[in-house]
């Protein structure tokens, strides 16, 4: 690799490059439309030349002599035999065209208004403000004025109107202008009214849009391939430069032979469109230019443009080295600040590690460790290269190991495999918040799949229905402390979004604890002990709370889990399990209110208003009062409690849980009937006319809310029947109450009844005429014929509701596929605007340009993470610590 | 401020047009040229409704109902477009 030179870019122009530019530039004429003799050699003055640069190994470039991939390549030009406008300029040159008179060349605008511009757009150059204030709007207002006047100032002689024939075609009144007549009033345009249409005369001139000359491009950048048969194929910019350079020859030919006007124009015409397509071959109006198979070409614009191309697919989106995918799959033993990783790809994956006096023996070791294992059985990290210090890269092998291993000094840089404690990256697509890449720390598993404890997925976004995330590690010591100070899985259990915990308690884990901590749940010593070891080896038990009881002492529930609870701790809410239809007094009856005294829980259960992200109470004061390392062990403890507790109680739904007695589901069909009656007597009410609508509504509008309301009644009222008999000592209700997962109305949807359907937020009404299907007669507006699902899941649906249930389940589905593909473009379009938007050291918001966007962060200033739902300070738990003298 | 109605709306902040020498002490902690602060249209309603008449260059300063903060300040360069 050569040198670098690295150099402050003061300033960029961008500019319209002319004929002298093109040919200056050129390593070559290319003349023939030919690549290749027979013999496969590049045929000179060809599209392959070797002045443009080599593909084939063992050539040298006739231009600067290098060797293949030591050479970028250099262009080539085509001399076209009649001038051809370039597409991607017609708009300019249209307005040009319009502001300027074709006989005097100069812009239809008194000296004075081109005087007035030209000392704006001047002034805009001088002050080099580097304003987002364009020169490009001051020109198109020139443009505009221009545009308007009728006759030239400076001749006096009228004008006529110039239109474009997309993409390429200049109309006079209907007549065609051929580009050489463009270009020649383009060039009649005076340098000295060119500065208020935009250009500087100095570097570019508006005949520049109409090319003469053609840029070739490298051929490195349009390599041919060799196929398996021999057989050679051209890139399709190769294929569209063969397509130019023939017409370009015939249309030559034909002209200087003094062929027929209308031949020279047809084949100029063609020249026209192979340019035009050869620069864009998606351009509106013309035909796309395709392959002999049909495929269409992809010229220069789809290289660049969209998801697949140069700047979304490769500048953008680079692949990288160090990183790894696979499959993820579930670990609670693991710590949320820990992902599982295969030995498989931490053999592969490396840290660039500096030998000094300190690692230099251990680095040896794992150098020879590579090659003679002392343990197969066990994973120990080796080295595949080494750097030594003039910056070579050298490959460790069985053969040269040893010799590598003795000469091993401080100096040396050596790519170790990922080990247990390395710092790494961890991603799951798609990246919509922060939270969606985190540090983690290694740990080297046996297996294929990385692992990672649960209470991570919800930031994620993870299951593990084959679900694959990514692994970066990386590569220097300053992103380290970065990852590992900013990243880590631990600094994100708060959310910048809320102010809460988004990282917390999943699933079984409240279940698990609730099992361990509600009613008078207690355990004997082994139980305990078993539990207790979960968390850690050494710690001494408790005082039991039943230290009389039958059989030797018991602990309760809930003091094994205040174990886990910091000494100062003073809590009192609701449970998750709490009755919100019944008194505080009859909910303390039920144990349904929790408090915490000195870290000593006293009474209620441990649910999702304790442990659980958004809700938990207890997680929310201890990642917000005793930070992030607290927040951490207070997680991974509680995983690990819940896993023990659910290994002594254990915990198991299924089809029966949403069984019910036969009287209940009687009271429920009774319940149904009745609703139903109602709604035939309201139906009934409508057809005589006596339905008397309610303020701002019709008569229709009325009939469809009354019955939308008595028929969610009804559905309630059967979730209500159902609840009555489904106890607390049914697994799946413990799960809907304690918030772990599921709700009580999917649990009366089982038992009792799915309830109304709708689409559109209406009862469903489309279908035949006056009717949704043949089986209900036209213009019954009764419960079943409009889509009211009397069965439940379990005793089934009838053929009329399960369609009824299909039209309400397929406008769910089409609705998140909407929705996930229009928020996906908005949040796009969001980063992209607000990327380069930081908050600086002052607290003030700027971008790049160092422009003040918002002069304090937020307006208070204050980081939403360490605050508590927005609040800065919690006056409320400051004014009760007062008031209770700090107890 | 004037009885201008504009300045009845909730959700018109009060304008207030600034001296030079309170320019320089706005500018001068937050280290920045004039250019550098947010802008606002010499056509604005809010600039036509105050008392003097504002002209390009003039810097006002904003009075805003903040939901996070009770009240915030924010300045405006006035430009012409």
């Amino acid at each position: 690799m050569r040198e670098m030179i690295p150099k402050r870019i003061g300033k960029i122009d961008f500019a319209l490059m002319g004929p002298k530019e093109f040919r200056q530039l050129s390593a070559t004429k290319v003349i023939t439309a030919d690549t290749y003799d027979d013999d496969g050699f590049p045929i000179p003055m060809g599209l392959m030349d070797l002045h443009m640069g080599v593909i084939e190994p063992g050539l040298r470039c006739k231009t600067s002599g290098r060797k293949m991939d030591e050479d970028p390549g250099h262009f080539g030009h085509i001399d076209l035999a009649m001038p051809v406008i370039h597409s991607g300029y017609s708009k300019t040159v249209k307005d040009v065209l319009n502001a300027t008179h074709p006989s005097s060349g100069r812009i239809m605008l008194t000296q004075d208004r081109i005087d007035h511009y030209n000392k704006q757009i001047q002034a805009l150059i001088d002050s080099d403000s580097g304003t987002t204030v364009s020169i490009g709007g001051i020109s198109r207002r020139a443009v505009r004025e221009a545009v308007k006047s009728k006759t030239c100032p400076h001749c006096g002689e009228a004008k006529i109107k110039v239109t474009l024939d997309k993409p390429t075609t200049f109309r006079e009144e209907g007549r065609k202008l051929t580009p050489k007549e463009v270009r020649s009033r383009l060039e009649k345009v005076p340098d000295s009214d060119l500065l208020c249409l935009g250009f500087n005369p100095k570097i570019t001139r508006p005949e520049h849009m109409i090319l003469t000359v053609l840029a070739v491009p490298p051929v490195p950048m349009r390599p041919s391939i060799t196929l398996e048969s021999g057989e050679r194929s051209e890139d399709d910019l190769t294929h569209k430069l063969v397509d130019v350079l023939r017409i370009n020859q015939r249309l030559r030919e034909n002209r200087d032979a003094g062929a027929p006007q209308l031949i020279v124009e047809d084949l100029w015409e063609l020249l026209q469109y192979h340019i035009t397509t050869y620069f864009d071959n998606q351009t509106a109006g013309i035909p796309t230019a395709r392959h002999r198979s049909g495929r269409p070409l992809k010229t220069i614009v789809q290289r660049l443009k969209g998801k697949e191309g140069r700047f979304r697919s490769n500048l953008s989106g680079k692949r990288v080295n160090f990183s790894a995918r696979t499959v993820i799959t579930p670990d609670p033993y693991l710590s949320i600040n820990q992902v599982g990783v295969p030995e498989l790809a931490a053999r592969e994956l490396t840290v660039p590690v500096r030998i000094n006096i300190h690692n230099l023996a251990f680095m040896r070791d794992l150098i020879k460790e590579n090659f003679v294992p002392s343990d197969p059985e066990q994973y120990i990290p080796g080295i595949n290269y080494m750097i030594r210090p003039d910056g070579r890269r050298v490959k460790l092998t069985e053969e040269n190991w040893e010799f590598n291993h003795d000469r091993l000094e401080p100096g040396f840089i050596v790519e170790r495999h990922l080990m247990d404690g390395d710092i790494v990256l961890f991603n799951r697509q798609p990246s919509l918040h922060r939270m969606s890449m985190m540090a983690h720390e290694v740990r080297i598993m046996k297996g294929k799949t990385f692992r990672i404890n649960l209470c991570v997925c919800p930031p994620y976004n993870a299951d593990f229905d084959g679900d694959e995330m990514n692994l970066h590690v990386v590569q220097s010591e300053e992103a380290r402390a970065e990852a590992r100070i900013l990243m880590r899985v631990q600094e994100h259990i708060r959310s910048p979004r809320f102010g809460g915990a988004v990282i917390g308690a999943i699933h079984d884990h409240i279940t698990g604890m609730f099992l361990l901590t509600h009613g008078e749940a207690s355990y004997d010593r082994d139980q305990t002990v078993r539990i207790l070891s979960r968390i850690e080896n050494k710690m001494s038990l408790p005082k039991p709370d039943y230290p009389k009881a039958e059989g030797g002492p018991r602990w309760s529930g809930r003091q094994i889990f205040s174990v886990l609870l910091p000494d100062d701790m003073n809590l009192k809410y609701n449970a998750s399990v709490y009755f919100a239809d019944r008194t505080p007094e009859e909910n303390a009856e039920l144990d349904m209110i929790v408090e915490i005294v000195n870290g000593n829980m006293i009474r209620g259960p441990v649910d999702g208003n304790s442990i659980s992200a958004f809700k938990g109470r207890i997680l929310e004061e201890i990642s917000r009062l005793k930070g992030s390392d607290a927040a951490r062990s207070f997680i991974d403890k509680v995983t690990r409690l819940a896993v023990g507790a659910l290994m002594e109680t254990g915990c198991t739904t299924g089809i029966d849980d949403a069984d019910v007695p036969e009287d209940a589901l009687k009271q429920i069909l009774v319940a149904q009937k009745n609703a139903v009656k109602n709604v035939d007597k309201l139906v009934m009410a409508y057809n005589k006319g006596k339905l008397q609508p309610r303020p701002g509504r019709s008569v229709e509008e009325t009939l469809e809310v009354e019955v939308m309301s008595l028929l969610g009644k009804v559905r309630d009222k059967s979730g209500e029947i159902a609840g009555w008999h489904l106890g607390m000592d049914n697994f799946a209700v413990i799960m809907a109450r304690s918030g772990a997962r599921g709700s009580m109305l999917n649990l009366s949807q089982m038992a009792g009844s799915i309830g109304q359907q709708a689409v559109r937020g209406e009862r469903i009404s489309r279908g035949y005429e006056k009717r949704t299907l043949s089986h209900f007669n036209k213009g019954d507006l009764g419960a079943d014929a409009k889509g009211f699902v009397r069965s439940s899941y379990k005793r089934g649906l009838n053929p009329t509701e399960y369609f009824f249930h299909s039209m309400g389940g397929r406008e769910g589905l089409v609705d998140t596929a909407v929705r996930t593909s229009r928020s996906g473009y908005m949040q796009r379009r969001l980063v992209n605007a607000l990327e380069d938007i930081r908050v600086k050291y002052d607290s003030t918001v700027r971008n790049t340009a160092n422009t003040v966007v918002q002069f304090k962060y937020g307006e208070d200033s204050i980081d939403p993470t360490r605050s508590k739902f927005g609040d800065a300070v919690d006056l409320d738990a400051i004014v009760k610590n007062v008031i209770s003298g700090g107890k | 401020m004037n009885d201008n109605v504009l300045w009845l709306n909730k959700l018109v902040p009060k304008h207030v047009l600034l001296e030079d020498s309170e320019i320089e002490s706005i500018l001068e902690p937050l280290n920045i040229i004039k250019e550098q602060l947010p802008k606002i249209l010499l056509k604005d309603p809010a600039l036509k409704a105050l008392d003097q008449e504002a002209k390009p260059g003039d810097v006002v300063e904003v009075h805003r109902v903040s939901e996070s903060a009770g009240s915030n300040l924010a300045y405006r360069v006035v430009v012409e477009e």
